[in-house]
């Protein structure tokens, strides 16, 4: 008999979810944890092992003996493998091996490659284990050494061996404007002992359309550390848990990931005093590289006006009775049960869109370019924070024209328009003064401001001051504003010092929400005094770019040290906070001081000296 | 010893009172300067730093481009969003002095590492210049009669609002810069004239470049000192001075002058222009003639001089006349004109007339900007009689020239204001030193006990308030008088001699008038705070208005608009208004005008006209052709803004009529009882035209099912308005902005009027093809 062990059943499932080919495409770290990411390129994984040829190699044999991989997602390999009479194990993209002279009834032995076909390999030799048929001892021994080869000559990561079990997938995705929240709720249950690393998967688009990932325990704050590979079709994001788990333990991961750009505006054209319904459109299955045993998904709108949404074909499968249900702002698929390994053919077969259609009440905002420039000054123990922001309604475009007298009649029957904003109310830090708010042709002069006092020091900061900012007209459906919002706060509500090592630590934050607003492109200017030193930054994630540059402005001489940050598509949960530290020396304080009184100096020392010389040829004579 | 009126210190040193009186004159100017720039600032406090009206907006652009792409990009600017489909090259229609100065200004701030913002450059120029402004006018006032009098002057030109009308923070025009440079201009003529100095003619000269370059209004100074020379020489007063300080004024200010491209060769071309050749060409005569005469017997000296004159007189009388015929020399323009008759304009060119500071003067406002100034201003002419020195007559000519400008037209009260401020600055302080001066006449045998504390109280209350400020420094010269070393001063400064025959008895008297004077200076630094406040300072874009608990209300519809279509429009979609928002719309919305503030184009101003006071159909195929996609109309008849378009309309329809004669006419307007009416009475011309039914589109169903009123014109507004060729794209909050965008074409090639009543109600529709069904049934 003849078997193929792939790099332990994990990591075979993962090919599953992945793309065919062997080499790990380069991984795209999202961790802020360079030390890990340097480990795992310099890891002996099965890529240096294997080069493509011999996987090409393997996979041609594999096809002409009618024994594709289930994991293969190759379009090709549709061969369903319990047929086969021969293959008691899948065969390799990572190990293979393979027993001698095996005489035994194919028969018989398809019972057994049935019983663990797809499963993990300790969880398969654990059947074998217990199995009352003759050949299960050997088929057992086989496993093992399998298992044992595939460590010790390949170097295949043991804990990657490990396996879980999806008990329940409970996905939640709430819808928004721009934004859409998904928390996907995974019951895990470990097959084998030293679980450390749980993977889950999204397919390209959602990662597409992902632009914030949190994964933690339920019920716990802290974030857990996760590393992302991408691959033509899919991402992977490898999830360290907090501790090994031994087998049948179980644990409750939370994967929240924040989607932009995901709704499209349905019709896409509105009227005045229409309503704005959006569509968002998601795959019916969750992706796991483990078999699940009950899965869902439910959708939740804001209002419970929901239009329309897609009822799943052939999946009778895994569901008793109706595929998808809805209740008020609730549609809820599944649940499903039994979900398999989520591979190419599962997905040909049964992964489908699903649609929903339905109705949002606030207006669908977009800042298009927010450009924030953040200006340190000591001497006058100010930082100042100015954002230039072009404001875009993305909902439903505005059919025909704008009509005053409309809005107005809207305005005064209290029934605004779901797609018009009149006004934003933001949340600014407490403690701010000489708050400025114009555009291109000056100030504008319709907003509120509440200002909330600075808390003490060491106090949590809990109040924020409330801006009500009006646009100069309300903003329909399509139409853009750009703006610019600036402060001032004292500098102690942002910086510390430290005395002992003369450090200044900065706080920056990357961004003011705008409510249910996505931030397209962000470019961060901090600009620290002039003359500072050994300047250092930490991103709570980082950008697409950062650079150290120099800014010029007030009187400077040499210019001051500035940080530039570029950023895409940020949402409420980016708005943290950058720290730079620095030194400024006494010296580069009073640098500019003493620059401007030596230029004023040299002023009067020249006027004075040009009023003394008298460079008259004759001598002056008196006129009239 | 003469008697003194009251105790001085007699244990000062002369030049310990010369110095204490410079530090003080220096003081005094820097807190005028101050006063100047503060009281300038009303329009930032209670808005904000905006540039106002129309025409600065146009600078602030210009200024714009300048800053960004430097001044031979601006030189060589051709601006294809102005005048549609024309264009304009800017670079060679317009004086770019202002430009380039606040150019300057923010290259040298940039250069020092000074990040201001280019608007508030703008904004802050006029306040700016006017204590530059100040300053002229106490070195212009010096000249004439001494520094006391200089510092007053520069008081009142500093706070008068005939000059802050054009010079508040945000009024960035020409004017702004251009006062300044006429007095300097000025007071280095007479400098020059005075010292005979070719160096200070040629100073003026460099400053009459810059004036030129920065404001039409040059012409003024291009009149003026040739009279003043022409006006010696009549006088018999030629002197080589004259001769010297005139050639080389004109010589190097004419020179410069044509490097203007806007201006070119108009100082050699124009009538305006003839007068300071002509001068100049007499001036070389007559110092000949001097020549002459200073080598030749008078008597053939007589003969000869008589043959000259009676022929170079008849030579330059016919080549003007010969050159004007022939075209060389441009006859006078239409401004021109309406300066000799102010009927002139409204006859036959409608659009000058249109322009409101056009207009003759109003009485009040003489007393509204000037206030006391106006009756103290004929009294420093008369002492300027009383001296008669060259300059003196100076300030004699402008102020007759002045004074009728003034009255033709209420923006040249702008030229008046200085020598105003003079010549009052002259009587004022010879009035005060006068009562100041401690000296008593001879007769006077009776000595009165001297009270210190006039004096003292003046000079104390001197540097805090601004009405102190000028009687301050008679006050320091009144403190400076009586002992022998001081008394000389005294004599100078108030050009007596120390114990005359006539003078002032007594302390009564002198406490009597100068408080008098005081109340009255203090008065006028009242009115001018409270004119300035109230009635200057608006910036026009933004409105206010205050709410019943008296908070104040900003009306904010124009930036609303020009906003909207700023961000929300196609950034090549043109937009038609009329003139006067032409401007606005380049700087604010930043899309191309059919017509604009710079009126150079009257068939196009006309086109406008034409369509806004045609019928729909009439006026589509105009709109059509001007590539035309929204058309702007202001409306206040919701809130009471009297300055819209409805009021406005009839110059559209007489500028209109000048050009199409058989289309529009004027009387097709009015009712038949000759009313300008809005409501129902209005005739149907009135009714149908696309300004009407532009401004009252949809306005009466904003009243529900009550009587909608226009409240500017307090009449009830019409009903039921379509419009089958234009939508309403846009109105703003307070409906004082109101946008429509053209129809394109219809797609199946119907009109548009049809197709809109198809689509509206089938009635119509319906029982033409029926009609025509039945035709062609019974066919």
């Amino acid at each position: 008999m003849q078997s193929c062990l792939r790099n332990g059943t994990q990591l075979g499932r993962r090919r599953a979810v992945l793309a065919t080919t062997a080499i790990p495409s380069s991984s795209r770290s999202i961790t802020i944890n360079p030390l890990g990411w340097v480990r795992e390129k310099l890891a002996p994984g099965m890529a240096e092992k294997q080069s493509s040829k011999e996987v090409e190699s393997a996979k041609q044999l594999a096809r002409q003996e009618g024994t594709g991989s289930v994991f293969e997602s190759l379009p090709q390999a549709v061969v369903q493998k319990t047929k086969e009479a021969k293959v008691a194990k899948e065969k390799p993209t990572s190990h293979k091996y393979s027993t001698a002279n095996f005489k035994i009834s194919h028969r018989k032995l398809n019972m057994l490659a049935n019983q663990i076909t797809g499963k993990p390999i300790d969880y398969a030799i654990l059947q074998m284990q217990f199995s009352e048929k003759r050949a299960s001892s050997r088929i057992m021994n086989m496993l093992a050494t399998a298992k044992d080869h595939a460590i010790r000559y390949k170097k295949l990561d043991p804990s990657r061996l490990a396996s879980f079990e999806n008990t329940a997938i409970v996905r939640t995705v709430e819808l928004g404007g721009s934004v859409v929240h998904v928390t996907t709720t995974y019951a895990v249950r470990a097959l084998e002992n030293n679980a450390k690393v749980y993977t889950v998967a999204l397919s390209k688009h959602d990662r597409e359309l992902t632009s914030h990932v949190e994964v933690r325990l339920k019920g716990q704050d802290k974030a857990l550390q996760f590393k992302e590979s991408a691959d033509r079709d899919y991402s992977l994001f490898d999830v360290t848990l907090p501790k090994t788990l031994s087998a049948n333990k179980t644990l409750n991961i939370v994967f929240e990931n924040i989607q932009t750009h995901a709704t499209k505006p349905w019709p896409e054209i509105a009227e005045q005093g229409g309503d704005q319904a959006l569509k968002y459109t998601t795959d019916l299955f969750v992706l796991s590289p483990y078999s699940t045993l009950v899965q869902r998904t439910k959708v939740r709108s804001l209002s419970p006006r929901i239009i329309s949404y897609t009822e799943p074909k052939g999946v009778e499968v895994f569901t008793g009775d109706a595929a998808a249900t809805k209740s008020g702002a609730n549609v809820v698929y599944g649940p499903y049960k039994d979900v398999p390994v989520t591979t190419s053919d599962f997905i040909g077969q049964y992964q489908q869109p699903v649609t929903v259609h339905y109705h949002h009440d606030q207006p669908v905002l977009e800042v298009r370019k927010l450009r924030r420039a953040v200006e340190v000054s000591h001497w006058g123990a100010n930082i100042n924070t100015q954002d230039d922001i072009t404001l875009h309604n993305a909902g439903p475009k505005l059919k025909g024209h704008f009509s005053r007298l409309e809005h107005q009649m809207q305005a005064y029957m209290k029934q605004s328009a779901p797609h018009v904003l009149p006004a934003l109310t933001l949340g600014l830090p407490p403690g701010i003064r000489d708050v400025y708010y114009y555009d291109t042709i000056g100030n504008v002069s319709t907003s509120k401001l509440r200002v909330a006092p600075l808390p003490p020091k060491g106090a949590q900061r809990s109040q924020f001051s409330i801006l009500e900012l009006r646009p100069r007209y309300p903003l329909l459906g399509g139409w853009n504003y750009s703006f610019t919002l600036g402060w001032d706060a004292p500098l102690e509500s942002a910086v510390s010092y430290d005395k002992k090592t003369g450090i200044y630590t900065l706080a920056v934050p990357i961004m003011t929400p705008i409510p249910g607003a996505v931030v397209n492109e962000e470019e961060l200017q901090i600009i620290l005094p002039e003359g500072a030193t050994d300047v250092n930054f930490v991103t709570p994630f980082p950008g697409l770019s950062a650079v150290q540059d120099t800014h010029v402005t007030f009187l400077d001489t040499v210019g001051r040290p500035s940080i530039t940050l570029q950023y895409k598509d940020l949402t409420i949960k980016h708005a943290q906070d950058i720290y730079v530290t620095y030194k400024v020396s006494t010296l580069a304080h009073i640098k500019k001081a003493l620059a401007v009184a030596t230029a004023l100096f040299l002023l009067f020392a020249l006027g004075g000296i040009a009023r003394r010389v008298d460079l008259s040829i004759s001598p002056k004579k008196k006129v009239q | 010893m003469p008697s003194l009126a009251y105790p001085v210190p007699t244990d000062l040193s002369p030049a310990t009172v010369k110095n204490t009186a410079s530090l003080f004159r220096i003081v005094t100017l820097a807190l005028i300067s101050g006063a100047a720039i503060a009281s300038r600032l009303f329009s930032i406090i209670n808005y904000e730093s905006v540039i106002h009206e129309f025409d600065p907006w146009f600078n602030y652009r210009a200024t714009r481009v300048l800053a960004a792409k430097g001044f031979y990009e601006f030189w060589n600017w051709f601006d294809p969003t102005a005048w549609y489909p024309l264009g304009r090259v800017v670079g060679g229609t317009v004086y770019p002095g202002l430009m380039a100065t606040s150019g300057v200004i923010y290259y040298i701030l940039q250069a020092l590492n000074l990040p201001v913002d280019i608007r508030n450059i703008c904004v802050l120029l006029a306040p700016g210049f006017s204590a530059l402004t100040a300053w002229a006018t106490y070195m212009f006032t010096k000249e004439m009669k001494n520094e006391s009098a200089g510092l007053l002057a520069a008081a009142f030109i500093g706070i008068v609002p005939g000059y802050i009308s054009r010079s508040v923070a945000g009024s960035y025009d020409n004017e702004a810069i251009a006062i300044f440079l006429l007095m300097f201009t000025f007071f280095l003529w007479i400098r020059a004239l005075k010292q005979g100095s070719a160096l200070y003619g040629t100073i003026a000269a460099v400053f009459y470049f810059y004036m030129v370059a920065a404001w039409g209004g040059y012409v003024f100074i291009t009149n003026m000192i040739p009279v003043h020379a022409l006006v010696l020489i009549l006088m018999g007063r030629f002197s080589h001075r004259l001769y010297v300080a005139y050639c080389s004024w004109y010589a190097i200010g004419t020179l410069a002058s044509m490097q203007v491209p806007f201006v070119g060769f108009q100082p050699v071309s124009t009538s305006e222009h003839m007068g300071a050749l002509g001068v100049f060409g007499l001036l070389q005569i007559v110092a000949f003639i001097e020549l002459v005469r200073s080598h030749v017997s008078s008597q053939n000296f007589q003969r000869l001089l008589r043959v000259f004159l009676v022929a170079t007189g008849l030579l330059g009388a016919s080549a003007f006349v010969f050159l004007t015929y022939n075209g060389k020399i441009a006859p006078w323009t239409g401004r021109f004109y309406s300066l000799w008759d102010t009927g002139y304009a409204k006859k036959y060119i409608p659009i000058i007339a249109s322009v409101s500071e056009h207009q003759p003067t109003a009485w009040p406002s003489f007393f509204m900007d000037l206030q006391m100034l106006i009756f103290v201003f004929p009294a420093g002419v008369i002492m300027c009689f009383r001296e008669l020195r060259d300059e003196h007559l100076f300030v004699i000519i402008y102020s007759v020239m002045a004074s009728y400008f003034a009255g033709v037209m209420v923006r040249l009260m702008l030229t008046l204001t200085p020598v105003v401020c003079v010549a009052s600055a002259i009587a004022l302080s010879t009035l005060l030193e006068t009562y100041i001066n401690p000296v008593e006449p001879d007769a006077a045998v009776e000595v009165v006990e001297p009270k210190q504390t006039n004096g003292e109280t003046t000079a104390a209350a001197a540097p805090s308030t601004p009405a102190g400020k000028k009687a301050k420094k008679p006050a320091a010269a009144a403190a400076a008088a009586p002992t022998s070393a001081l008394s000389e001063l005294v004599a100078v400064s108030s050009g007596k001699k120390t114990a005359s025959s006539r003078g002032i008895f007594g302390l009564d008297t002198r406490i009597v008038v100068v408080l008098n004077t005081l109340w009255m200076l203090f008065f006028f630094v009242f009115h001018c705070t409270y004119v300035t406040s109230t009635a200057y300072s608006s910036p026009s874009v933004v409105l206010a208005s205050q709410g019943p608990d008296g908070s104040q209300h900003i009306i904010d519809d124009f930036r609303e608009a020009y906003y909207w279509l700023r961000q929300n429009t196609p950034e090549d979609a043109v937009v038609m208004s009329w003139w006067d928002y032409g401007y606005q719309i380049a700087g604010m919305a930043d899309r191309p005008t059919l017509v604009d503030n710079n009126t150079w184009n009257n068939t196009h101003i006309a086109t406008v006209g034409k369509a806004m006071s045609s019928s729909e159909e009439n006026a589509y195929p105009i709109l059509r052709k001007h590539d035309v996609d929204y058309v702007l109309v202001i409306f206040g008849g919701l809130i009471g803004y009297s300055g819209d378009d409805i009021n406005k309309f009839l110059w559209m329809v007489r500028i209109a009529q000048g050009v199409w004669p058989d289309e529009i006419q004027e009387s097709n307007y009015f009712t038949p009882r000759g009313e300008y009416r809005v409501d129902d009475n209005a005739s149907k011309t009135m009714r149908e035209s696309l300004m009407y039914k532009m401004s009252y589109y949809r306005f009466a169903d904003l009243f529900g099912g009550n009587q909608a009123v226009d409240r500017v014109r307090n009449q009830q507004a019409p009903k039921n308005i379509e419009l089958d060729y234009l939508d309403e794209a846009f109105t703003s909050e307070n409906w004082i902005v109101r946008i429509y965008e053209v129809r394109k074409e219809d797609i199946l090639g119907r009109d548009l009027k049809s197709a809109n009543a198809f689509e509206k109600g089938k009635k119509r529709k319906r029982s033409k093809p029926i009609t025509s069904r039945r035709r062609a049934l019974a066919a």
